[in-house]
């Protein structure tokens, strides 16, 4: 029986008469790692801050645990960790001090400090001054923040940013874990597909303010239509044979283009081309990358929010 | 309120804030070391009433160096926030912003009235060691210590209020030490401007100056929790 965690119903945000947000409905179920992607300046940021009740909505709603988060905001983000943006510390504490100052407003136990200490690996380097501290430690810590409530969600903005690739992938690992480890459900922004690919099973796809996709990872790839692309002697020549036999091509200099990849198809569109003696030097298949289709389906929502603007 | 009181008492470690308040009362107390200094015999001369004259003495400088304390504090307390954008991680906790603010005007009050207590202690200091003896009145410099303090509170409020809305702490401090500078040449200004309340003015009673200190203090921090609780925070 899954339980919704996050529902928000058209969400908006409007700064100045125009809609940076503009009527987001979002459903993070529990247990789920939700990929909350979009490019830079696409509003993920603004609806982040409206989850955690930084920013006021200029309409819709937001159910949390489901609680309306207007009237319950206390009680809602007591279950809520966070980390927004760049990380937030004292760099004139220690990591410690850093937690500590936040474990006084949670209330929770002192144990939970090293628990989360060691959960980053900073244990180490926990009584150390935070300005001292590289970028992935502070992001780190950040995490520690975050996990130091025991929240059932996490939310996540761009908790990978500016880091290296081995800070990246020690990050990734860490969220991965949480939902089996530890029963955290998580929201996790990024404006790089990669990133959320490799651990979301449910993606949201924002631009310019507007949901253009919601569903999981699997349906998203599924839109990865593979195509066949053929090498051949003389493109033109080869194009104008498979289409008078019938075969539906495109062509690009020496190369060919199918849509249609099933393997009678292929088969008897090969053997056509070297009956007619134009040599074949390849075959093979090409998928659209997960980064196209993200491409793709934001460049999509920006057209369509142009047309709709100016009509 | 507590968990938030302890919390902010926790980040002003090594951030030069206790110094400060050690500073302020020293500064003034100092000032006038070095007035007796250079001009002892005069002073005994012109002004027969030893701890009455020094009490007034001390309070010259007791209005300004008080503004301008309660500035650079309220704009320290509130950059500790605004350096790491730490903001929005102290609200997106289980927090509510009116305790925020509340808390962070607690501190710095408590942090002036100690403050209060050093000039107290400062004022006896410096009377004995002049020699003035134990025969002082222990009420008027009880009033000169605290009353301006209290008088202050507007400022107080208005100050952190402005220092914690504002990220550029160029404007609150801009305003804070001009109203310090100011409250000097206050005497002949309107009523009604919160900057010279702390001044304790030469035969006119104080105590409503100190009522209605606490009064509009309490009037303009919770205009300001209003404001604060209704903004986004970026």
């Amino acid at each position: 029986m899954s339980e919704t965690i996050i529902a928000t119903k058209g969400l908006l945000k409007t700064f100045r008469k125009t809609n940076a947000v503009d009527r987001v409905d979002i459903t993070v179920e529990k247990g789920e790692i939700y990929g909350f992607l979009g490019p830079n300046g696409a509003g993920k940021t603004t609806t982040i801050r409206m989850l955690l009740g930084l920013m006021k909505p200029s309409g819709g709603s937001i159910k949390m645990f489901n609680k309306d988060l207007k009237s319950h905001r206390i009680e809602i983000l007591k279950r809520v960790g966070s980390l927004v943006e760049s990380p937030s510390y004292y760099e004139h504490l220690t990591g410690r001090e850093n937690l500590e100052a936040l474990r006084k407003l949670l209330q929770v136990p002192k144990s939970r400090i090293d628990h989360v200490l060691s959960i980053v690996r900073l244990t180490k380097d926990s009584d150390r001054a935070v300005k001292e501290y590289s970028l992935g430690m502070k992001q780190r810590l950040g995490i520690a923040s975050a996990l130091l409530g025991e929240p059932e969600l996490l939310i996540l903005d761009e908790p990978t940013n500016g880091l290296d690739p081995s800070g990246i992938h020690e990050i990734r690992e860490l969220i991965k874990s949480m939902p089996e480890e530890y029963g955290i459900t998580v929201m996790i922004s990024s404006h790089l597909l990669s990133e959320i690919d490799q651990m979301a099973s449910k993606v949201g796809i924002i631009s310019k303010g507007t949901m253009i996709y919601e569903d999981s990872i699997e349906k998203l790839r599924s839109r990865a239509r593979p195509q066949i692309r053929m090498r051949v002697g003389n493109g033109s020549a080869a194009k104008s044979t498979l289409l008078s036999s019938g075969y539906v091509v495109e062509h690009d200099e020496e190369y060919i283009y199918v849509e249609e990849g099933s393997d009678e198809y292929i088969s008897g569109l090969t053997a056509t081309l070297v009956h007619q003696r134009i040599p074949v030097y390849r075959i093979e298949e090409q998928r659209q990358s997960l980064e196209d289709i993200f491409l793709d389906l934001t460049n999509d929502g920006g057209e369509a929010n142009a047309s709709y603007s100016a009509s | 309120m507590l968990p938030i009181l302890q919390a902010d008492l926790l980040k002003v470690r090594r951030k030069w804030f206790w110094l400060l308040v050690f500073l302020g009362p020293f500064g003034v107390i100092a000032l006038q070391m070095v007035n007796y200094g250079v001009r002892y015999e005069w002073i005994m001369q012109r002004y027969p009433d030893r701890w009455g004259s020094l009490i007034q003495f001390v309070n010259m400088f007791v209005c300004p160096a008080l503004l301008l304390g309660m500035t650079i504090l309220a704009s320290q307390i509130a950059s500790i926030e605004h350096k790491q954008t730490s903001w929005k991680q102290l609200l997106a906790l289980p927090v509510k912003r009116k305790d925020v603010l509340i808390s962070k005007f607690i501190v710095t009050a408590f942090m002036i009235g100690i403050s209060s207590i050093l000039l107290f202690i400062g004022t006896i200091a410096l009377g004995i060691g002049l020699g003035f003896g134990w025969d002082f009145s222990m009420i008027a410099i009880l009033e000169n210590s605290f009353y301006p303090f209290f008088a202050g509170m507007p400022v107080l409020a208005l100050q952190l209020w402005m220092s914690i809305v504002a990220k550029n702490q160029a404007g609150p401090l801009a305003i804070g030490i001009f109203g310090a500078v100011f409250s000097t040449y206050a005497y002949k200004a309107p009523d009604w401007l919160i900057w010279k309340w702390p001044l304790m003015f030469p035969g006119k009673d104080p105590l409503p100056f100190v009522g209605l200190g606490l009064l509009v203090g309490l009037l303009i921090i919770t205009v300001g929790v209003f404001d604060f609780k209704r903004r986004d925070i970026a």
